[in-house]
């Protein structure tokens, strides 16, 4: 079943006379239960991308359907539904909401969607057991560690148990041991819950906890690279398709695993 | 729970908008305080219906609309220091009804606590701020009133109608907002001034505007525009174009001169060698960034200086005035006398007599530097008092001018001379010549504004002369004018009322034709009365005077105009230095990351924060510092116009306005280091 599809999709940010286009006619799609990473160099229109997917941000051509859905063309009322209930987002910097705490943090969108009760404890109880926060509930983001924030990040948008997740740089700010934590979490329900996942990294180590990389470049579909193998065969893949659009080592996945 | 995310927001913000929502308490508390007053019967009874009671209903509905202004404006800073966290609510997948929602309930808690808070003040301050009033009014009087149900729910649902109209405008705001720029804001980026042509010309006729402003003020006829507010009227006309230039000029110097300026001191070799001048250049892009609330303070700064010039003016000069036109209650030629001694002796009135003034008139040339311009011709008539008359008058009129002459010395009363723009040192050098040559010239060695008896009595100016002089002077057209102390009768009383009209009209009033102005010994003076009023004269006087009703009438409405203006002055100000206080802390939070990056690569947290104290004040005194620079030149204008304007409780009034401000910044300025400190991640926390 495809969940996503973009479709010749262009972004273009400035005005006439110094124009930048981050997007450049791009189209690919994603099926279900698939996990699937976002490569490039630096300012290849990662995030642009990730963004629009996400319905953060509008296309200024093409479309993107989400689990069927055209996006693009949904009004803003029902876009809100349509992400609570599709959509999870974990960002590189946490996001959390800093008044409330952890546990109003993971409950908050749950209690919008009137949920019953049982429901949101049993998943409350489920996600904080599977990601270590059952210490944390009580406390706020200010109170938490970055690996901590990161981790309750994570649950905040499992919690919905949405179709697709998008992450952006989600190992961007933790250490080592955090990261890998948390990147074995996501490759665990993607198997398990068969959550589709699209997640933008930059760090081929990351990179290879999913099972497809799309290399973009220039705002436009540069290649893909697909797990058949080890994940060392394919970190190794995701190195020589780094290299050949420039950038990335082999002593990379050598120090960190 | 979107009732719980807003209480918990409420909470978490409540330290840093404390000053806020003390200003916005200080409004609503004399918001009630106004219309208690206003709707105070004893208050209406004594003052008999005043209308300048109304300035006080106009005062709450100015209190209203400012309110709006302050919250719409604090509110914007509260969305802005949100962005984050409101990017966040709409990707997890809350509508943006419910987002508006939680933001109008965070933000309407602090408003009911100020409308709380600020009508419990209005209870306790009202009798305070009813006292006040009528102390300005001048009446005498114990008021007890403190509490009016209708006050209260009026002044209630007037700022909840506030409240709820400023919500709707954030709702409509926080619909519009787009999800990417609150996720991954980039303000300074998407503002950065690009180097056109249309930029730099921006950048020059910022200050060009500016300047042509302040030419206008001093070779523009404006000051009129206060008499007559017709937009047809030149002087109104002019006064328009004065404000849209200055208006103009301030906007572009923040939004195009001072960045220009800043980056041009970033890319000089000097700068880098004066670490302050360039901490000072790197505050460029912020002034850019805050241009709108700049331009807006400095405005505010220059109406609150004006306003409180106003009411300076009005309060010492006013007054003042008022004073010497009327100086005892009941003044009467021997021709009147008996007519109006009896007429309030049959009303129940008892007089008291204080002194009497002799009165001779001659026709006079002077003598010495811009003698034709004090004159206003080759010769004019002048009416004369002597020394020992003048000094019994000054026992009962304390402010006429103390004076002892000497032979050949003479006291100049004019009310017209200060208009003429002659320095009085240049006055001091003329000698008066009178048409009787056998009369010795005389120095004129003080002048004074303060007729005796008041102004209305006299043909227009007055010399009061050695007592052997006087003697000398011939007693054609002469006159005896006899003062008295009324008791017994109200002073704003129907009857005074009749009485003081009368005074003025056609047939009671002396009327004088001056003739051969233009050689002294030939100067003929004719004085006639019991005719219909000659338009054409310019000498007229009256025959006797009473301090009745319309002194007391302009008496207390000047009292409540120079209240109504100097609060509206002094609230504009506190409520929006708190505004100014939001702005600042509504940008720590983009802020502090920037300060850690910068600690990250060991730059001490002494110069980092030497930088933040640079921006706060840059951002926060500049604009004060530019409004009142402003409002004191107009009013400085104002000053040379009237030659009499009291600028020493201006200044003063000046200084409590930048005490404000300042005291403002300095609570900001604490709060930010504090907030940079307090947000440091664990890792960085003091151990």
């Amino acid at each position: 079943m495809r969940m996503v599809e973009v479709k010749q999709v262009s972004k273009s940010f400035g005005a006439r006379n110094n124009l930048v286009r981050a997007l450049n006619n791009i189209s690919f799609t994603i099926d279900r239960g698939e996990f699937v990473g976002v490569m490039g160099p630096s300012g290849a229109g990662k995030t642009t991308l990730l963004n629009i997917m996400s319905t953060i941000d509008h296309p200024s051509v093409g479309r993107v359907y989400l689990a069927g859905q055209e996006i693009t063309a949904l009004p803003e009322r029902d876009l809100a539904t349509f992400r609570r209930e599709n959509i999870g987002f974990i960002f590189q910097d946490f996001n959390l909401l800093p008044a409330l705490s952890v546990s109003e943090n993971l409950i908050m969108v749950l209690s919008m969607l009137k949920i019953p009760r049982e429901e949101v404890q049993k998943r409350l109880a489920y996600y904080s057991e599977h990601l270590n926060l059952k210490q944390l509930l009580n406390r706020y983001p200010n109170e938490l560690s970055i690996g901590q924030k990161q981790r309750v990040a994570a649950a905040r948008a499992l919690m919905t148990q949405p179709k697709i997740l998008f992450a952006d740089e989600p190992t961007g700010s933790l250490d080592s041991k955090s990261a890998t934590e948390l990147l074995q979490y996501l490759a665990t329900i993607n198997l398990e819950n068969e959550t589709t996942i699209m997640m933008v990294t930059h760090d081929a180590f990351t990179a290879s906890y999913c099972n497809r990389i799309v290399f973009i470049k220039d705002g436009a579909f540069y290649s893909e690279v697909v797990r058949s193998g080890s994940r060392q065969q394919f970190f190794n893949q995701i190195i020589d398709m780094q290299a050949a659009i420039g950038g990335g080592k082999i002593s990379d996945f050598r120090n960190r695993d | 729970m979107i009732l719980e995310t807003a209480i918990k927001n409420f909470r978490r913000h409540l330290a840093g908008r404390v000053l806020y929502l003390v200003a916005l308490a200080l409004l609503v508390m004399v918001s009630y305080d106004c219309l208690t007053t206003y709707q105070d019967s004893f208050i209406n009874q004594i003052s008999q219906g005043n209308p300048a009671l109304v300035a006080l209903l106009l005062l709450f509905f100015s209190l209203l609309g400012f309110g709006v202004l302050i919250i719409f404006y604090a509110n914007r800073f509260f969305i802005h220091q949100h962005r984050p966290e409101l990017g966040l609510m709409i990707i997890s997948g809350l509508s943006r009804s419910q987002i508006a929602l939680i933001f109008f309930l965070e933000t309407l808690f602090g408003e009911l606590l100020a409308l709380g808070f600020g009508l419990i003040l209005g209870l306790l301050t009202n009798k305070l701020f009813a006292m006040l009033l009528l102390r300005l009014m001048g009446l005498h009087a114990a008021t007890n009133h403190w509490f009016s149900l209708a006050a209260l729910w009026k002044t209630g649902l007037g700022f909840l109608i506030v409240f709820i109209l400023v919500g709707i405008f954030d709702s409509s705001r926080i619909f519009s907002l787009r999800t990417v720029r609150l996720l991954y804001p980039n303000d300074l980026e998407g503002i950065r001034q690009r180097n056109s042509w249309f930029n730099r010309l921006l950048a020059w006729l910022g200050p060009l505007l500016i300047i042509a402003g302040y030419v206008a003020i001093f070779k523009l006829s404006w000051i009129h525009f206060m008499e007559t507010l017709r937009f047809s009227d030149r002087a109104t006309l002019n006064t328009g174009l004065i404000m849209i230039t200055l208006i103009l000029g301030i906007w572009f110097c923040f939004r195009n001169t001072i960045p220009a300026l800043f980056a041009w001191l970033q890319g000089t070799n000097w700068a880098y060698r004066q670490q302050r001048i360039l901490d000072f250049a790197t505050t460029g892009q912020e002034v850019q960034f805050h241009h709108q609330s700049l331009t807006l303070t400095t405005l505010f700064v220059t109406a609150s200086v004006v306003l409180l010039g106003f009411a300076s003016v009005l309060y010492s000069d006013g007054f003042r005035n008022l004073e010497e036109e009327a100086p005892i209650d009941l003044v009467a030629d021997h021709q009147y006398h008996d007519q109006v001694l009896q007429q309030i002796k049959a009303r129940g009135g008892q007089l008291k007599r204080l002194a009497h003034l002799p009165v001779k008139i001659m026709p006079v040339a002077f003598h010495g530097p811009k003698s034709e311009v004090i004159m206003s011709q080759a010769t004019m008539p002048i009416e004369i008092v002597g020394m020992h008359n003048y000094l019994q008058i000054q026992r009962h009129q304390k402010n006429l001018l103390p004076v002892i002459l000497d032979r050949n010395q003479a006291l100049f009363i004019s009310a017209d001379f200060q208009y003429q723009h002659v320095r009085l040192h240049e006055l001091m050098k003329n000698q008066v010549q009178f048409a009787d040559a056998k009369l010795p010239r005389l120095q004129i060695v003080a002048f004074s504004r303060v007729y005796p008896f008041g102004s209305n009595l006299f043909f227009g100016n007055v010399l009061v002369v050695p007592d052997n002089i006087f003697e000398q002077i011939p007693d054609t057209n002469s006159r005896v004018l006899v003062g008295y102390r009324l008791m017994k009768i109200a002073p704003d009383s129907n009857f005074l009322q009749k009485i003081d009209d009368n005074s003025y009209k056609s047939k009671a009033s002396r009327q004088m034709r001056y003739t051969y102005p233009k050689q002294l010994q030939k100067a003929k003076i004719t004085i006639y009365q019991d005719v219909k009023r000659d338009l054409t004269n310019a000498y007229i006087s009256s025959n006797y005077s009473v301090r009745g009703p319309a002194q007391v009438l302009l008496q207390r409405v000047l009292g409540a105009i120079v209240f109504v203006i100097g609060l509206l002055a002094i609230l504009m100000t506190f409520a929006w230095a708190s505004v100014c206080s939001l702005r600042e802390l509504s940008e720590v939070e983009r802020t502090r990351f920037d300060y850690l990056t910068l600690t990250k690569m060991g730059i001490e947290q002494h110069y980092l924060l030497r930088y933040s104290n640079w921006k706060n004040r840059l951002l926060f005194l500049s604009p004060v510092i530019f409004g009142i620079g402003n409002g004191l030149l107009v009013m400085r204008f104002v000053g040379l116009y009237l030659n009499h304007l009291p600028l020493k409780l201006l200044y003063l009034l000046t200084a409590v306005v930048f005490v404000i401000y300042w005291c403002f910044y300095l609570f900001t300025a604490y709060n930010y280091r504090r907030i940079i400190k307090m947000n440091r991640p664990p890792e960085q926390q003091a151990r």
